[in-house]
């Protein structure tokens, strides 16, 4: 006998048949690869990988979600732009046409001509800063379904509260409304910390003014065009409506500059600063996809390959058997 | 030596023989290549010589031809070292087969890598509706939406939940219904096979392709534990054949830890297992079918009182065992002592033999000196005569004849004093010899002569001529000195000794007969007892009163008798000391008794062997199984004893980690990881894992739901609890209440009053994160009193046990009266008295009679009832004051407050699981809603609150559980999802291991089963050569025969001529 293993024939069987089985077994594991088009089905053939395609599935739809919430809050600024933009080119076809014609000699019926001109001019204004985006004011701050601005009577209030009254220090002031952009919203002593979300309250005051400047007149445009409407329909102009009415007419284009510089502009960095994070956020998504195709999915040449690999193996696995069993000594004695 | 001439013919037919049997045993090899487990048989030829001693005729020439071959036996090659091998691995190999598909039946469930409705995308889905809510926090379709998610979510967790438990209760089922069975068939089976095997042997049959069914059946059970398999050769009977005895033990571990082995089969018997409801306790029965129990059902109570055993008890018992062992000590010195007498006589006779023989040498000495001596002395006589007649004759004195007579006749007398010296010891013969005995008697006993030989040995010469010489008596007519005659007497005294000493050990045996039997056998006859032995025979036959005792007895034979001794070996019955074959407590080998100590509290019991074993007294019941009220054995319908499974001892915790399938299943039911501190996870710890996610959602949730972020109630702008800010998840529908849960025998509540009540009382207490119960001052409320790291949570569940409060895990924690002393400190929630309606106004308003007169006024601050009315003033008579809380207590406990629609005090999250998860019917029903901001003042729209919920998700957030003293255990830390990819992940971590380890497994194992095949499986090629081999053999035999036939043809037939 020589130094190796005694070799009988049923190890020998029971060696190829392991062997064939484990062929067999691979083939079906590559033509799964195949066939599902995906590098592991279960997580246990690769927990390392699955537990990273789990955590960025997980930031493919937080980073979709987020996108949406930023398209969404584009819209919505896109809306606030354009209603103010609307409300200034009123207000500035208003002072260019009507405003010079208006003066303190005119008459009772003159000035109720125009006090009717301003007061349609009022309530287009209102009109636009009640405007709605998907059902939601747009203009009342942290509130979506109360009605921004209000005319009762003579005067305008803002969410109940008489615009021109409204201090600095106004709770509406220190309201927000925040969308998770994918900054990782966050919470510090049960409030969202502000720099970790965007906050999309606009606030209606901020933008159009409110309260009553130190020349006694309303900041805010509605109330201030409000004010000259008052004015003009009083029976009796005295000295000092006259020059009260001055004074108007020459607040108006500064009150319009106002609402450009303070709140377009303010909206104008929003809105940059939005489309920014969409951008990113956009290219964020794409690089998580692809990651996840890299890491979920297979290539499909590698995978075809390997599935023949393990076919001709396979085969040949088979081959062997056929003349593996085939002879033994008892077939060649006579 | 001549060979026979039909030698050959024999050598010819032997060889015949032996090439046939060695074709027979080609023919089994290739007929059972295929049979599974056969092993290749192999004919044993040794060479044959008849060999004999010297011979008279032998031949000079070293000529000796041999006889030819013997076949001696047939047998079979294996080795059973890797039998060992095989088994071992075999055991790893059920363990990780078994936990594998265990663990791959749960991947089924948990795994959602490659599936679109799955618990991780429905948490995503929650993100994606709560971020969508969040812009139309006032939209109803938005909050339903929302609300259909979460729904969803549950559905998922019940649905999950459902599975893993339904494919737990599978493989309980097929456990108790297929694989306990199977074992026990197996153990069955083996033992079986064993009377088979023993029975053949009996007969000269070796039972080879029996063995080979064995080995497969051991292979087999070496799946299911790992086993060590042991044969021994026993003594048939009295012959000198032997018979294999097959022994099988598990390799498990002792209660300490050690390595320990089971005994599970032995020859015709076999131990069997069995399991119970839950798969928690496998208990197994020693091979005798005895259950296998507790030290505490093998001691019996005091008095009959279960859960005693004072130390009088154990001192008893000690006593009775010194009594045994001085017993047994004694017959053991007796049998000593009769074996030393027996060898002194054998010693003695021996020597009185060899004097004996030395006596009859001596005297054929001299006898032929005395004939030496009377032939020389008629010499002498002859030549004196010749020298006298020469002297007469007046012969020349110096002449040549004269001289050569005179020297012929010194040469004469020189030889007769040689004899005299050889004869007597001196030159001369004694004076008055040959007539005088005395003469002779009075030689030197240690001299030289015959006759001095003579006396030593015989002690005195009567007459020296008789023969043999005879014995002289001294004048008390005594036999007088002689090694012989005292040899003669030794014997005869120890003989009187030995026939004392069986006396006394008949008197023995007796004696020991009587204490086996208590005295109270009708064979034994108790005549000739002392008193003292009669005294310790009661005392002995009172240890059974103590415990149930086994004594088994071993023969011992009495050296040089031809009777035997049997001796005891006293054993704790069926306890769970190890293998079941019970504690030791006498030992009639070594002689070692045990010792027995109890404090009433702890028993210690130490074997003959040193070992230590404890047991506490509250579990002595002396019994194994079930017993009624009066004592008796409870029976099943079959008449059966019932195990009583809390003394059964539960083989699940003596196999060794990692070996065999029942091991595995037993850890996939039974180990939950850091749930129950074990170190593998098994379904339990997936549910638990499942069940810890639900109550975090529905924690998080609800209570964003119910609570600011400082724990105060959601109240609208008057301080009124807002109707619809109630829980949104919860158990089948509800929010489950927390009340206090301590319970007594009787199945009643403890209250807030420390009194005992029919129906729980809900926890309305202030704690802090961690569940502590808080005081006044906000600190946590020591508990047991006294505690400085232990304090009052009323998450713990204790049952109450007279005074004491027991955990759940039997532990007594403290006293009823500290609980309810500590409660009685603890500080109302607000939150929890706002679902009662009682909330701090924050308006001021007069309160008016039916006519309208005012009756009071409420103040901001005051707290008032749900109705408006009010409690009491702020501040000054605040709620913690000891009256008002009182008040509230008691109202709350007899009903008179009750809670608003929808609301709970504190919800028990401890009863929410995965399986009961459900958001609740009234946030189904939209009584409940979704509460979009915690700031009163705000207006429709505010979102706050669905912000902090959508932070929620990117929030780190500890996952606990409760442990038995109410304190939360960690499990993870992270956010939702991270917690659930976690989970799993740890299972695709644990199926990969198991995976690569079982393939390790079966690769060693294939690889031994190789080797194995090696040396025990059929080579066709191997048996081809043999028939050629064995084939050539035959027919060269063949041809010796007639070669031989030839010879002697020509030897009788044409062989010479002469005479024909």
């Amino acid at each position: 006998m020589g130094t190796g293993m005694r070799i009988t024939t049923n190890a020998m069987i029971r060696k190829y048949s392991t062997n064939l089985n484990k062929a067999l077994g691979d083939l079906d594991a590559k033509r799964n690869t195949v066939a599902s088009n995906r590098n592991f089905n279960k997580i246990s053939e690769d927990p390392g990988a699955a537990m990273k395609s789990f955590k960025l599935r997980s930031n493919f739809a937080r980073t979709d979600v987020q996108i949406e919430n930023t398209k969404d809050a584009l819209a919505k600024f896109d809306e606030v732009t354009s209603n103010v933009l609307n409300c200034s080119s009123m207000a500035n076809q208003f002072i260019e046409t009507d405003l010079k014609g208006i003066n303190g000699t005119a008459s009772y019926e003159t000035r109720q001509a125009y006090k009717q001109k301003v007061d349609k001019l009022v309530d287009s204004f209102l009109q636009q800063m009640n405007g709605k985006y998907n059902e939601n004011f747009i203009f009342g701050g942290a509130s979506t379904k109360e009605l921004p601005f209000e005319k009762k009577g003579n005067e305008i209030y803002y969410r109940g509260e008489p615009v021109n009254t409204i201090p600095d220090t106004h709770k509406y002031f220190s309201e927000h409304s925040y969308r998770d952009i994918g900054f990782g919203m966050k919470e510090k002593e049960g409030e969202i910390v502000s720099t970790s979300a965007f906050d999309t309250a606009v606030n209606g005051l901020d933008v159009f003014g409110y309260g009553i400047g130190d020349d006694g007149l309303p900041n805010n445009i509605v109330c201030l065009a409000q004010e000259l409407s008052n004015l003009l329909g009083k029976e009796e102009i005295t000295g000092a409506d006259k020059e009260k009415y001055d004074k108007i007419i020459n607040k108006f284009p500064q009150v319009v500059n106002d609402m450009i510089d303070n709140g377009l502009a303010a909206l104008g960095t929003k809105q940059a600063f939005l489309e920014n994070a969409e951008d990113q956020l956009t290219q964020t998504s794409q690089i998580l996809n692809e990651q996840i195709s890299n890491l979920d999915f297979c290539d499909p040449a590698e995978a075809i390959t390997n599935l023949m690999w393990a076919q001709y193996a396979y085969n040949a696995t088979l081959k062997v058997g056929n003349t593996l069993l085939s002879n033994s000594f008892i077939d060649f004695m006579s | 030596m001549i060979r026979s001439s039909f030698a050959g013919f024999t050598t010819a037919q032997l060889g015949m023989s032996a090439a046939n049997s060695a074709l027979n045993v080609v023919g089994q090899n290739i007929s059972n290549i295929n049979v599974t487990g056969y092993t290749r048989q192999r004919v044993d030829l040794d060479s044959f010589n008849v060999t004999t001693g010297p011979r008279q005729w032998g031949s000079v020439n070293e000529t000796f031809i041999g006889n030819g071959v013997l076949t001696s036996k047939i047998e079979q090659v294996r080795d059973p070292y890797l039998d060992l091998r095989f088994r071992t691995e075999m055991s790893s190999v059920g363990y990780y087969d078994k936990t594998l598909s265990s663990l791959q039946d749960l991947e089924s469930v948990l795994d959602e890598v490659d599936r679109e409705g799955s618990i991780h995308n429905q948490l995503e889905a929650i993100f994606k509706a709560l971020n969508e809510f969040n812009p139309q926090a006032a939209n109803n379709e938005f909050q339903n939406m929302s609300k259909t998610e979460m729904q969803l979510l549950t559905q998922y967790f019940n649905n999950y939940s459902n599975r893993i438990q339904q494919t737990k209760e599978d493989n309980i089922k097929e456990f108790r219904e297929q694989t306990i069975p199977s074992i026990n068939q197996l153990l069955t089976d083996i033992t079986n096979l064993n009377v088979s095997i023993k029975d053949n042997e009996i007969l000269g049959n070796p039972a080879l392709e029996l063995r080979d069914e064995r080995n497969l059946l051991l292979d087999e059970l070496s799946q299911y534990v790992k086993i060590e398999v042991t044969y021994t050769n026993e003594y048939l009977g009295l012959s000198d054949r032997t018979a294999e005895e097959c022994t099988v033990k598990i390799l498990g571990i002792d209660d300490e830890g050690n390595n320990f082995k089971y005994t599970i089969i032995h020859d015709d018997k076999a131990s069997q297992f069995q399991i119970n409801e839950d798969c928690s306790n496998l208990t197994m029965t020693d091979i005798n079918g005895n259950p296998i129990a507790d030290i505490g059902s093998a001691l019996k109570p005091t008095n009959g009182v279960d859960g005693t055993f004072t130390g009088a008890d154990a001192t008893a018992m000690n006593e009775l065992l010194k009594k045994i062992q001085e017993l047994s000590n004694a017959v053991k010195d007796k049998m000593t002592k009769i074996d030393e007498q027996n060898k002194l006589i054998s010693s003695l006779s021996s020597q009185k033999n060899n004097l004996v023989k030395q006596g009859n040498k001596l005297h054929e000495d001299l006898i032929s000196a005395l004939n030496s001596v009377k032939s020389i002395n008629n010499v002498i006589n002859n030549l004196q005569e010749q020298l006298d007649k020469m002297d007469a004759d007046g012969v020349d004195k110096t002449s040549d004849k004269y001289k050569e007579v005179e020297a012929s006749l010194a040469s004469r007398q020189e030889l007769l004093k040689k004899y005299n010296n050889k004869l007597f010891g001196q030159d001369t013969v004694p004076a008055g010899y040959p007539d005088d005995v005395t003469a002779l008697n009075a030689l030197d006993r240690d001299g030289s002569g015959i006759y001095n030989k003579l006396i030593k040995i015989y002690g005195t010469i009567t007459d020296a001529k008789s023969q043999p010489p005879k014995y002289a008596t001294d004048a008390n007519g005594q036999l007088a000195g002689g090694e012989l005659i005292d040899k003669k007497n030794e014997l005869a005294t120890a003989r009187d000794d030995l026939e004392k000493m069986r006396a006394d050990y008949s008197l023995t045996i007796k004696e020991l007969k009587a204490n086996i039997y208590g005295g109270k056998s009708p064979e034994v006859n108790l005549e000739g007892l002392d008193p003292a032995d009669k005294t310790r025979l009661e005392a002995i036959d009172g240890l059974a009163k103590y415990a149930n005792i086994t004594v088994d007895w071993d023969s011992y034979p009495v050296e040089g008798t031809d009777f035997f001794v049997s001796l005891p070996t006293i054993t704790l019955t069926g306890t769970s000391a190890r293998d079941g074959n019970g504690i030791p407590l006498f030992d009639a080998d070594t002689g070692k008794i045990g010792n027995i100590a109890s404090d009433g509290v702890d028993i210690t019991i130490t074997d003959t062997r040193g070992v230590e074993y404890t047991e506490k007294a509250a579990n002595v019941d002396g019994d194994p199984y079930q017993l009624d009220n009066n004592g008796n054995r409870v029976l099943d319908e079959y008449g059966n004893p019932i195990l009583d499974m809390g003394d059964q001892r539960n083989m699940y915790e003596h196999f060794q980690e990692d070996s065999g399938s029942l091991k595995a299943s037993l850890d996939m039911f039974n180990r939950a990881g850091e749930f129950n501190e074990t170190s593998d996870r098994g379904y339990d710890y997936y549910l638990n894992m499942l069940d810890t996610f639900a109550r975090q959602i529905a924690k998080v949730f609800n209570e964003a739901n119910t609570m600011d972020k400082d724990g105060n109630p959601l109240v609208d702008e008057n301080g009124k609890p807002l109707d619809y800010a109630n829980a949104l998840f919860g158990a089948d529908g509800v929010a489950p209440i927390k009340n206090i849960n301590v319970t007594n025998a009787n199945g009643q509540y403890l209250g807030y009053d420390g009194n005992f009540h029919n129906e729980p009382l809900p926890d309305v207490f202030k704690t802090d994160k961690e569940g502590y119960v808080l005081d006044n001052n906000g600190d946590r409320i020591p508990f047991p009193a006294g505690s400085t790291d232990k304090f009052l949570s009323l998450n713990a569940t204790y049952q109450a046990d007279g005074n004491n409060l027991v955990d759940k895990n039997g532990n007594v924690v403290g006293t009823v009266t500290d609980y309810s002393n500590a409660l009685s400190n603890a500080a109302l929630d607000p939150t929890a008295l706002a679902s009662y309606g009682f909330v701090q106004s924050k308006t001021t308003y007069d309160i008016k009679d039916a006519a309208g007169t005012v009756i009071d006024t409420v103040n901001a601050g005051d707290w008032v009832d749900k109705d408006g009315n009010k409690l009491f003033n702020a501040n000054s008579d605040d709620i913690n004051d000891a009256t008002n809380k009182l008040q509230i207590l008691n109202g709350i406990a007899n009903g008179t407050y009750e809670t608003l629609a929808g609301k709970v005090p504190k919800i028990d999250y401890d009863q929410i699981t995965a399986d009961n998860f459900t958001i609740t019917q009234d946030w189904v029903d939209s009584k409940t809603n979704f509460v979009q901001t915690h700031d009163p003042s705000q207006t429709a729209g505010y979102n706050d609150n669905i912000n902090h919920l959508i932070a929620q998700f990117s929030e780190k957030l500890d996952y606990t559980f409760t442990l038995p003293d109410g304190t939360q255990q960690k499990v993870f830390n992270g956010t939702f999802v991270e917690f659930y990819d976690n989970i799993g992940n740890q299972l695709g971590l644990d199926v990969k291991s198991s995976t690569v380890l079982v393939n390790n497994y079966i690769t060693v194992a294939n690889d031994i089963a190789n080797n194995r095949d090696a040396i025990s499986g059929v080579s066709l090629d191997e048996e081809g050569i043999d028939i050629m081999k064995y084939q050539k053999a035959l027919t060269a035999s063949m041809r010796l025969m007639t070669a031989l036939d030839e010879q002697l043809d020509k030897v009788i037939n044409n062989m010479g001529v002469v005479g024909r």
